[in-house]
């Protein structure tokens, strides 16, 4: 008798377990496909931490005007990898938590091609005066499902005390390293190269600049076995072999890179438009105060090609209120809305006539190099897989970089790898 | 009242000493049922929030991770892909490393926790303020202890410059593998040491003081007081941390980010589940290091026998 | 005779008695001190930096003074600043991880009452069961979970938090109370049971008293363990209406959006180490005191 009821406790406990989780599972909130793209109401707007403070302001100028769709900031993580799990987690329970999401420019693919993200209408969020590459990034097999909202290019932030012309080609650049570095004792150039997503921006980016590719139509070939490409990572290895770029970088992201040339440790430095402001600010943090300034970055033979940064906004399919959500992006791409993403929240805007401004371009000595730099820059591949990608090309390029693979093999092997996360489908 | 014998060279004697009585098997019913009721509420939580999605993943390690699309079903492939198909080097790298981090680890941290238990079980001044101060680096959250070992361990930073060393610790393999032993082995040996004092405290002194009396110096005091004594608090300390370092992620992840052959076998998982999207790939790399884990505690077990019942039986056997 | 004075071992806490106020330099008592000085400075070192840390204004986060030259305290500042909203983590934390513990403890100690002092055919399985539910590594199990919780409503709650924090720690705590209760004489519930008590009584006004020294420390262990607790966290939280400390200091942010706010995640990390230390201070006082409650002695 005893063994008997505990049995059926025991089985009862399991059928819980297996009740509560089967109450679980794909029910969800609702199968985001079906609901009619034309309702209206409150939305949550997710992105990730604002530093600024001022991205409520931008959001409340929108619920002045719309009392009965008021727009509520949910604030994600700063790291954009939290910010994607959060996203991936809401997306994977079908659930309507998010309505507008501030997506990295990488993750358009990924996103698209699982059915998370809305399709947008080309006419109205893909052309006019939005810049072509950033718009190029919320595409996928053709269709548009995201939007750029604001976007980042890279420069080459020299000494201009030492180096009064900035270098143009990469046989350029080791010139002065042979010569005014050698003399003043300090290292010559760093980019990113800790393994992160900040080595397959500067990977990708050296390839791109000797004429290289990654990756082709949607992420479906693999275009990187080339000389060309191998030209490109020589480039960086080769920076390593001959001392030009000092052994620490190989742990620089970008702040430690940013704290070296400020500290007056490198001649030349590749890295994003905010540094330019904090390597101006007077204080022991910054020993070269107005002695540096910028240019695009070099290339093989001519002007490199930067690698594309920022963040789009896109809906989600799960979202009740997809009209007000569209309406929504359209209200944060307007000239004035990227007015303030400028000057008030200090990102690169979307809009190409922001950059022509005469007054915008003496408050921020970088627009017009930044405009070239955007004109001439290409994103990272896209692909549905794309950490498997970005995975691929980091820690290859990171093993070469460390002398651990010769250029030759890591080519070979990325191109292996990346073939492998391409045949997923 | 104890009857701890004289000679103290037989732990087992004087336990069973301690423990002599017989226990009435007539109450064996009705203890059953009680026992039954105690321990529902600890299986009904396990079941559901642990049992349920382990078998969720096991379930799907044998499917494939499509894009679009519904997964199908593919048996063990997902697993041949790990241990001999295309992902083999990274599997069994990080499978040697994280046996690699577990050995170092532990007995690091078993020396080093011993060291400390058995300095803070002394009586002397101040004696709290020690206790609390050991238990700081294990309460400090574990995202925040990387960051900080983050910084100490830059090429300018505080570590090189107070050993005058020039070492890149977290750009090569084998001073970025020590650089996580030793930031674990810091946060993780108050942890050993707090369990070690606590099994320490409940050897009553009059073993020490009857061992003394027979002239036992304090070596053998220790190795046949101590030691047998703080055994089973020792063997469950020992034995979780196992279980702990094997699933390491956080310390890995945020000083290395994986590279340099330093990731673990749950950094591989993460990569797959999350970053990959790959829930089948991941859960079967899961259900592989469940495997693992389990095939090492059996062994422990097995070996050193941390049988806590038996220590109980022993008692009724006398 | 001074050796014996410092070799005695496990001596309750009460100061030396009069006699013995002379200490020699021998060389136990050396050792002893030079034990504790190694010790603190093994846990304190890294804690001393990390302080030094966040007393550092931001443009003098690098350098590696060991004082710092101007004290600064912006990074606390910035830890309360309303970007952080750290008050109601450190709120949401203290809620989540006092019931957690609470929770575990009952649970916890049930469970290894009936495995240490009851007799019942498979016991073995049970503690290999609940040892198993360790063995998993916690990513697994993160995303079923949370996809359950959302369905039932429970994501940004406290309870989507707790549950899952008892389940993990429901196993350490069984493993170390059962092997605690099981070293306890059985004369003692014995002669508890000759002078009247019921078995429930006998556990808990002798056997839980001498095992305290265990119960304690697996309490403080399973509160830290909440405490701390990030992945569930992380995924489960949403909002500062629910989001303990651990989110929060994910969250913190330098003023660039590539820079790491170290000095102000160092503030934090000492913010959110005082409460645990102090719950120590209080608690480690009982661990000695299972001692001095004298049930041995009979």
């Amino acid at each position: 008798m005893r063994r008997r009821r505990m049995l059926t406790v025991s089985a009862l406990t399991v059928a819980a377990a297996l009740a509560l989780s089967s109450c679980g599972g794909d029910g969800g909130d609702g199968d985001g496909a079906a609901a009619p793209a034309e309702i209206r109401g409150p939305i949550t707007f997710a992105q990730g931490k604002d530093l600024s403070g001022e991205l409520q302001k931008i959001i409340d100028g929108w619920n002045t005007a719309h009392a009965n769709e008021k727009v509520k900031f949910l604030e994600l993580p700063e790291a954009a990898d939290e910010q994607r799990n959060s996203m991936v987690q809401n997306f994977q329970a079908k659930s309507d938590a998010y309505d507008v999401v501030a997506t990295d420019v990488q993750w358009t693919a990924e996103f698209a091609a699982r059915q998370w993200l809305e399709p947008l209408d080309e006419a109205t969020f893909g052309g006019g005066d939005l810049l072509p590459a950033a718009v190029k990034t919320g595409k996928y097999d053709g269709k548009l499902y995201a939007t750029p909202f604001n976007t980042n290019a890279a420069f080459l932030y020299y000494r201009k005390d030492l180096v009064p012309t900035p270098p143009a080609t990469w046989a350029e650049l080791t010139q002065a390293c042979d010569s005014v570095a050698k003399t003043n004792k300090m290292g010559c150039y760093a980019g990113q190269f800790a393994q992160y997503e900040g080595l397959t921006v500067n990977a990708s980016e050296v390839i791109n600049s000797a004429g290289g590719e990654l990756l082709k139509d949607s992420g479906k070939t693999v275009a990187v076995d080339t000389p060309e490409a191998r030209e490109g990572l020589q480039f960086l290895v080769d920076g390593f072999e001959k001392g030009y770029i000092p052994k620490e970088a190989i742990t620089f992201q970008e702040e430690e890179s940013r704290r070296a040339f400020q500290q007056g440790q490198l001649l030349f430095l590749r890295n994003w438009p905010y540094v330019f402001g904090l390597a101006n600010t007077k204080g022991p943090d910054s020993k070269i105060v107005g002695k540096f300034d910028i240019a695009p970055l070099p290339g093989k033979a001519g002007v490199g090609a930067s690698t594309l940064g920022g963040y789009n906004l896109a809906v989600s399919s799960f979202s009740k209120n997809k009209a007000t959500a569209k309406d929504f992006i359209k209200y944060m791409q307007s000239e004035e809305s990227q007015q303030k993403v400028l000057t008030e929240m200090g990102f690169p805007p979307v809009l190409q006539s922001i950059y022509d401004d005469t007054a915008l371009q003496g408050e921020f000595p970088y627009l017009k190099t930044l405009k070239e730099a955007l004109l001439s820059a290409q994103a990272r591949p896209a692909s549905p897989n794309y950490n498997e990608v970005s995975l691929a090309i980091q820690t290859n390029a990171y093993a070469a970089l460390q002398g651990q693979k010769s250029v030759d093999q890591a080519i070979k092997d990325m191109k292996a790898e990346l073939e492998r996360a391409a045949a997923r489908n | 009242m104890s009857s701890a014998t004289p000679t103290v060279d037989r732990p087992e004697r004087s336990r069973a000493a301690r423990g002599s009585g017989r226990r009435r098997r007539g109450a064996t019913r009705s203890e059953g049922r009680l026992a039954f009721w105690l321990i529902v509420p600890t299986m009904a939580t396990l079941a559901v929030i642990v049992g349920y999605p382990i078998v969720q993943a096991i379930y799907r390690s044998f499917f494939s991770d499509p894009i679009a699309g519904d997964a199908e079903f593919v048996g063990f492939e997902n697993y041949t892909t790990a241990l001999w198909g295309f992902e083999r080097t990274e599997f069994w790298s990080a499978f040697w490393t994280t046996v690699f981090y577990t050995v170092s680890s532990v007995f690091l941290e078993v020396l080093i926790g011993f060291a400390m238990a058995l300095v803070m079980n002394r009586a002397f001044r101040g004696r709290g303020l020690v206790r609390t101060s050991v238990l700081v680096p294990w309460a400090i959250p574990t995202a925040v202890t990387a960051v900080l070992w983050e910084w100490m361990l830059q090429p300018r930073g505080i570590v090189n410059a107070i050993t005058g060393a020039d070492i890149v610790w977290t750009g090569s393999e084998w001073w970025a593998k020590w650089a996580i032993v030793i930031a674990d082995t810091w946060k993780t040996a108050p942890f050993i040491a707090l369990l070690i004092l606590a099994g320490l405290q409940i050897i009553p002194t009059e073993l020490y003081e009857a061992a003394k009396v027979d002239g036992a110096d304090a070596w053998r005091r220790f190795t046949t007081i101590t030691l047998p004594l703080v055994k089973p608090a020792l063997l469950v300390a020992v034995l979780f941390r196992i279980l702990d370092v094997l699933r390491i992620y956080d310390l890995p992840a945020i000083l290395t980010q994986g590279a340099n052959d330093t990731a673990p076998l749950s950094l591989l998982v993460v990569r797959a589940a999350i970053s990959n999207l790959q829930p089948g790939y991941g859960s079967a790399l899961s259900t592989l290091t469940f495997l693992f884990i389990f095939l090492v505690a059996f062994l422990f077990v097995k070996l050193l026998g941390t049988n806590v019942v038996a220590t109980q039986q022993r008692g009724v056997k006398n | 005779m001074a050796t014996a004075t410092a070799a005695t071992t496990a001596e309750t806490s009460a100061p030396p008695p009069a006699i013995r106020k002379q200490r020699r330099f021998t060389l136990p008592t050396v050792s002893l001190w030079a034990g504790i000085a190694l010790i603190s400075l093994y846990c304190l070192a890294p804690f001393y930096w990390m302080f030094v840390s966040s007393l550092k204004p931001s443009n003098a986060i690098l350098n590696n003074e060991l004082w710092p030259s101007s004290i600064s305290f912006e990074n606390y500042k910035s830890v309360f600043g309303e970007q952080n909203n750290f008050l109601y983590a450190l709120r949401n934390s203290l809620i989540i991880a006092s019931l957690a513990t609470l929770l575990a403890m009952v649970v916890g100690v049930f469970a290894a009452y009936a495995l240490a002092r009851l007799q019942f055919r498979g016991k073995f399985l049970v503690l290999a069961a609940v040892l198993a539910t360790a063995m998993f590594p916690g990513v697994a199990i993160v995303t079923p979970l949370f996809q359950l919780f959302s369905n039932l409503g429970w994501i940004d709650k406290y309870q989507s938090m707790i549950i899952p924090d008892i389940s993990f720690t429901l196993p350490l705590a069984i493993w170390i109370l059962t092997s605690f209760f099981a070293e306890m004489p059985w004369e003692l519930e014995q002669a508890a049971k000759v002078d009247g008590c019921t078995p429930g009584k006998a556990f808990r006004l002798v056997i839980l008293p001498l095992a305290a020294p265990g119960v304690f420390t697996t309490a403080i262990l399973v509160f830290i363990y909440a405490w701390n607790e990030y992945l569930i966290a992380s995924v489960m939280s949403q909002t500062q209406a629910s989001a303990p400390v651990t989110v929060a200091i994910a969250k913190f942010t330098g003023d660039s959006q590539f820079q790491q706010p170290f000095g102000t995640q160092m503030a934090a990390g000492v913010v959110v180490t005082i409460p645990l230390v102090i719950l120590v201070l209080l608690f480690q006082r009982r661990i000695v005191a299972g001692l001095t409650a004298g049930g041995v002695k009979g």
